[in-house]
């Protein structure tokens, strides 16, 4: 039976559990993430965060050794199945990575890329490209400043911008959800500001994931924080309430910046 | 300020006890200068009563201090959680010291006054009414040193107790008023010495209410709900 609280979530994970090979990353791990607000994954190195954010469009799978049970729903579909098309799953969740990694061509071809690996090329007239291209920087208000130089190869626009690239060139494939894994910290102060300004934009009409080591970060930037320890959520809130009255002492000594 | 752990920062460690140590003797001076004050009355010692007026300086460097140090941690350390709620209510505790130490030195000017008259015996009625205030302010500071809850939680009763004895004392004083018209104005300086001791009252309970959000996390002020102890 269907449940419109339940359809109406982004992200449910239910007894979610992640080895690499061995040994267990994640430890049963049901959570609810809302759509069109940004939640962080926090917690210390090696808590499961990172792990956590892979599952949510089986990127962990390309490392190989990986065992995963439990279930996962997006959008209400379990993509744990092998009905589920990872392609198509992939473009309803793209995922920013800790380093900008543009491809090493121009700015424009870098955008169209996955939107060309998804269609057919008559479905692209020359028309639609430029509108993808021009809606797309400007969504990440690089438009303005790259306008003119749109042949320019990506690689050589400073991290920040290269960072907004990465994630203007997922935005033609509509994603519902963007993951991203500390999106910031190869930026300076000025970055993570803009970068910052940009998700806060970008959350009306994409849900957000971030995975941040940056509990300033997670402060000012998210709506819900998680908080994570040894491959299990501890405390999952508001980001107000997680850092003004945190349920859990473990949370509560970590964002406190406490020895136990 | 520990839970029995410690901050990994070492230094936000040492500041956040100097933050409440200051407090702390912010709030002995305050007690002392109270106790001057109405002990100035009540002895008709001038001599008390000038050193609550003049002692009240210590107090006012000491909040200005308190609040340095507060916005210091703030900057520096971006405190969050039980932390921050501590710096917070340590402020406020401080300003409501300073008010309180503000009275006790409005009643020694008023004392002064009434000492330089010949003496009116309504003066020692005030006693209990002293206690009451003086023993408040004491727990209260004490349940907020201590992160005692549940004695903190105990003060909307004993406001109300010192309310009633205000209204009492002050019906006595006010009917004296009619009736000796020879101290008209050492009475009207006793009522307004009555009113600072029960503002001194209200000063022990928003102390208590601070005690119980940097704990609990529960704002109770203006009727709101108690945590569970």
């Amino acid at each position: 039976m269907s449940d419109p609280e339940i359809d109406e979530l982004s992200i449910r994970t239910r007894n979610l559990s992640l080895w690499y090979g061995k040994f267990q990353a994640l430890h049963e791990v049901s959570v609810d993430i809302k759509p069109n607000i940004i939640t962080s994954l926090i917690g210390p190195s090696g808590c499961g965060k990172t792990t956590l954010l892979r599952c949510f469009n089986r990127i962990n799978e390309r490392y190989g050794n990986v065992t995963t049970t439990g279930e996962v729903r997006i959008l209400g579909e379990n993509i744990y199945t092998e009905a589920v098309a990872l392609a198509e799953l992939r473009k309803s969740v793209g995922m920013v990575f800790q380093r900008p990694n543009p491809l090493p061509i121009s700015i424009e071809k870098n955008i169209l890329f996955g939107v060309r690996s998804h269609s057919r090329s008559r479905d692209l007239p020359a028309s639609k490209r430029e509108e993808l291209i021009e809606s797309a920087l400007s969504e990440v208000s690089l438009w303005n400043e790259l306008k003119d130089n749109l042949k320019r190869k990506a690689t050589t626009l400073t991290l920040e911008q290269q960072q907004k690239l990465c994630i203007a060139r997922l935005l033609p494939l509509k994603p519902e959800i963007i993951l991203m894994d500390e999106p910031c910290s190869a930026l300076d102060a000025d970055g993570i500001e803009r970068i910052e300004e940009l998700i806060s934009e970008l959350k009306d009409r994409y849900t957000i994931v971030i995975v941040t080591h940056n509990m300033a970060q997670a402060r000012r930037a998210s709506d819900e924080c998680i908080y994570m320890y040894l491959g299990e959520i501890k405390e999952h809130a508001s980001t107000m309430e997680l850092f003004m009255n945190p349920k859990n002492e473990q949370t509560a000594m970590y964002i406190e910046g406490r020895y136990g | 300020m520990t839970d029995g752990s410690n901050h990994i920062l070492k230094q936000f460690e040492a500041d956040l006890q100097k933050l409440k140590t200051d407090v702390l003797t912010m709030g002995s001076h305050a007690q002392e200068n109270l106790r001057n004050a109405v002990n100035g009355l009540i002895n008709r010692d001038v001599e008390l009563c000038n050193r609550a007026i003049v002692d009240d300086e210590d107090v006012d460097r000491l909040e200005i201090q308190v609040d340095r140090e507060g916005m210091m941690i703030i900057a520096k350390y971006s405190p969050v959680a039980r932390d921050l709620r501590r710096v917070v209510s340590t402020m406020k505790v401080s300003q409501n010291l300073e008010r309180l130490s503000d009275q006790a030195s409005n009643i020694a000017k008023r004392a002064r006054k009434i000492a330089a008259n010949a003496e009116i015996p309504e003066t020692i009625a005030l006693q209990p009414l002293f206690e009451l205030v003086a023993g408040a302010v004491r727990d209260s500071l004490e349940a907020f040193s201590r992160g005692d809850v549940k004695t903190a939680l105990t003060f909307d009763e004993r406001d109300e107790e010192i309310d009633s004895i205000y209204k009492d004392i002050s019906k006595k004083i006010t009917k004296r008023l009619e009736q000796d018209t020879t101290h008209t104005k050492d009475y009207v300086d006793l009522l307004f010495i009555v009113r600072f001791l029960e503002r001194i009252g209200d000063y022990a309970v928003n102390i208590a209410e601070d005690a119980v959000y940097s704990e609990s996390a529960v704002d109770i002020r203006h009727g709101g709900t108690h945590p569970k102890v």
